[in-house]
């Protein structure tokens, strides 16, 4: 385990080699990228709730830990189905439990950056806060360089096509919503119909 | 001569639900009423037969009251114990004797000087203070508008600029010579098109689009003109920016401290006033530069504090003493405050409760930082009214003049002030840093001379394996 977060670390500074270990000698990482994920989970939740009073203006009692997990696993999910699903037809190589892996490695520079922050914002004022919004600002560039690096060298893409097929995943997670919305109103007023026509029968003289 | 009905029952209470914000989601804090109804004023009192439909009340300079009783084209002027000094319903000229028509606006200078913004006459009309004409303006063209000049409201500054309120007029102000020609429209609005409604109106026919509600500037409808020379403004039909402090070149020099920013009015958003649009008709402001709002939608009237900041609220739409129909107009003299309702036709006299009086004490200590003086009545504030937030906010900040950090920490924590909390912390914190200054740089040579070492010893490790 140690040494599996140990590795979330090479792969932050070096990320092609990183990468390639991570798809040729299939270390057991799932069980790490999960604790990884998890970790960066509670840590947003540390964070909005510990973080110093004047740069926490988020609104502490309605914080959801459920809700804030949601925003992290939902969108990597879709990214994992989707992406797994579109490289499939187009050549890609990687399964989609090692797009999983590379994307949840890819946020390791965020994790890093969000205790750096909480302890920070004990030692900022506001009016010092543009270090602070820099230092988030390069923390999330990092990860999607990770991101697309990652998933070019897992997939054996070039960069360019990486980059195409990073933005036709994203359209598909938008198809997706779509469709999932629609999905959802369907059932809604199937349920209703359904629960009416009970009524109904029930309360038939 | 004047009687005033007093109203003992009512002494002490508010016939509305006094409150403030939380500043996260304008949720409403019941608090202490800050002012209370004690007593009215109808035309009867005055001996004067009633009110009809008056339109505007306000103070001079000499400390008189003016009042357009517009619906009987007159206008009346009081001493400040509601006295009935003289009513002017008209003038000589040219030997012919001239009377108002609908006159919705009065301004009077130091030396007595009467400006009547005559407005069914479309004039402006200047008295002597013995009641005989200095100056009649008629006939101004508004170059560059189609409009015809049909004064409402009317002010002059101390440098005998005049500036205007005219019906439909939405340039802006009309700023007058002395001697009654038109120069400019003054602070005027610029139009924001909502980048939706002009995509929507691509889509529409041209009937379609006339249906719809036009693009035009919003209006002003009332102003006021400090010692100073600035002149608060209020404007209607818009949702911000509805209060305005104008200086001499026409811009808005309020900071919009609130917490709705430059939204004025009403701001709790419950489903009787959701979409709900304040119509500020009148405002007035005192020697602190508290600005006194009147909006006619909602019938509250609203104190707010020199940058903006929301003290307290009154009144209200209602049938008891105390709430209106239709008010138009307000003015404040040594914490007695004065709505004129058009609809009942009289002058509803307000008084400042106990706690409204210390919100304004401590409000007239902390402004010109007697930070020592202003902490009793700010802490008094927040005892007799726990929810009143602003005084802990203000208690932060007094405390952070007096340099007690810790203590104006507290207080912003309290009162929601990131801002001052953030500086607070800042002084604190260097303070800190210049205390243990000398341990600080002694632990980092230290540190530093241990970084050399170790790597050092790694390098020399590695060398040898």
């Amino acid at each position: 385990m140690f040494k599996t977060a140990r590795f979330a670390f090479y792969i932050i500074f070096h990320p092609i080699d990183g990468f390639w270990e991570l798809k040729h000698h299939k270390e057991k990482s799932f069980g790490a990228a999960n604790a990884i994920l998890a970790l960066l989970c509670l840590m947003n939740v540390v964070s909005i709730q510990f973080s110093s009073y004047h740069y926490g203006l988020l609104d502490r009692e309605s914080n959801n830990i459920l809700l804030n997990a949601t925003s992290f696993i939902l969108p990597l999910l879709a990214w994992t189905v989707l992406n797994w699903a579109l490289s499939t037809l187009l050549e890609g190589k990687a399964t989609m439990k090692q797009i999983w892996v590379q994307s949840v490695y890819s946020l390791a520079p965020l994790l890093l950056s969000m205790p750096v922050l909480l302890v920070l914002s004990y030692m900022m004022t506001l009016g010092e806060q543009p270090f602070f919004v820099l230092i988030q600002v390069f923390a999330i560039l990092w990860c999607a360089f990770l991101f697309l690096f990652g998933n070019m060298t897992i997939q054996d893409y070039t960069m360019s096509k990486t980059v195409v097929m990073a933005l036709f995943t994203l359209l598909g997670i938008a198809a997706a919503i779509f469709i999932g919305i629609i999905l959802f109103s369907t059932f809604q007023q199937l349920i209703t119909f359904i629960t009416t026509v009970v009524t109904e029968i029930r309360y038939m003289p | 001569m004047a009687v005033i009905l007093s109203l003992p029952l009512l002494t002490g209470a508010a016939p509305y639900p006094a409150y403030n914000y939380s500043w996260l989601n304008r949720e409403v804090y019941p608090m202490l009423p800050a002012a209370v109804p004690d007593g009215l004023l109808i035309g009867a009192d005055l001996g004067v037969g009633a009110f009809r439909n008056p339109r505007d009340f306000r103070f001079g300079p000499d400390g008189l009251i003016y009042m357009a009783d517009t619906g009987n084209h007159r206008i009346l002027v009081l001493d400040d114990a509601l006295n009935l000094l003289r009513v002017v319903d008209g003038f000589s000229h040219n030997g012919a004797w001239e009377t108002f028509s609908q006159p919705e606006g009065v301004f009077a200078e130091a030396d007595g000087t009467l400006y009547v913004a005559d407005t069914q006459n479309e004039r402006v009309v200047v008295l002597n203070a013995d009641g005989s004409l200095r100056l009649l303006m008629d006939g101004v063209v508004l170059t560059g508008s189609g409009l015809t000049f049909r004064p409402q409201k009317i002010g002059v500054d101390n440098a005998g600029r005049i500036y205007t309120v005219s019906s439909g007029s939405t340039e802006g102000l009309i700023q007058l010579t002395a001697e009654g020609s038109f120069v400019r429209f003054f602070g005027s609005n610029r139009v924001r098109p909502n980048p939706i409604e002009v995509m929507y109106r691509f889509f529409l026919t041209r009937r379609q689009r006339q249906a719809r509600e036009q693009f035009v500037p919003t209006e002003y409808s009332n102003l006021h003109i400090d010692e100073m020379g600035f002149i608060y403004a209020t404007t209607r039909n818009v949702r911000s920016g509805q209060v305005r402090r104008l200086n001499a070149l026409g811009n808005d020099v309020l900071r919009h401290d609130g917490l709705g920013l430059d939204v004025y009015g009403d701001l709790a958003v419950t489903p009787r006033n959701y979409n709900r649009v304040a119509q500020f008709v009148s405002v007035t402001a005192d020697g602190d530069g508290n600005i006194y709002a009147l909006d006619n939608a909602t019938g509250k009237a609203f104190v707010y504090d020199a940058s903006g900041a929301l003290l307290f609220m009154f009144g209200g739409r209602g049938d008891q003493v105390g709430l209106f129909a239709d008010p138009q107009a307000i003015a404040e003299k040594n914490g007695t405050i004065y709505v004129l309702d058009a609809g009942r036709s009289n002058v509803t006299i307000y008084r400042l409760s106990d706690f409204g009086e210390k919100i304004l004490l401590a409000n007239h200590l902390y402004r010109l930082g007697e930070f020592d003086k202003s902490l009793e009545p700010w802490s008094e504030v927040a005892r007799m009214s726990s929810t009143y937030t602003e005084a802990y906010y203000y208690l932060g900040w007094t405390y952070f003049g007096r340099k007690e950090y810790a203590e104006a920490m507290a207080y912003f924590r309290l009162g929601h002030g990131p801002n001052g909390y953030s500086r607070a912390f800042g002084e604190l914190r260097d303070q800190w840093l210049r205390d243990h200054f000398a341990w600080l740089a002694l632990g980092l040579a230290a540190g530093l001379a241990g970084l050399a070492v170790f790597t050092k010893i790694k390098r020399k490790k590695t060398r040898g394996g």
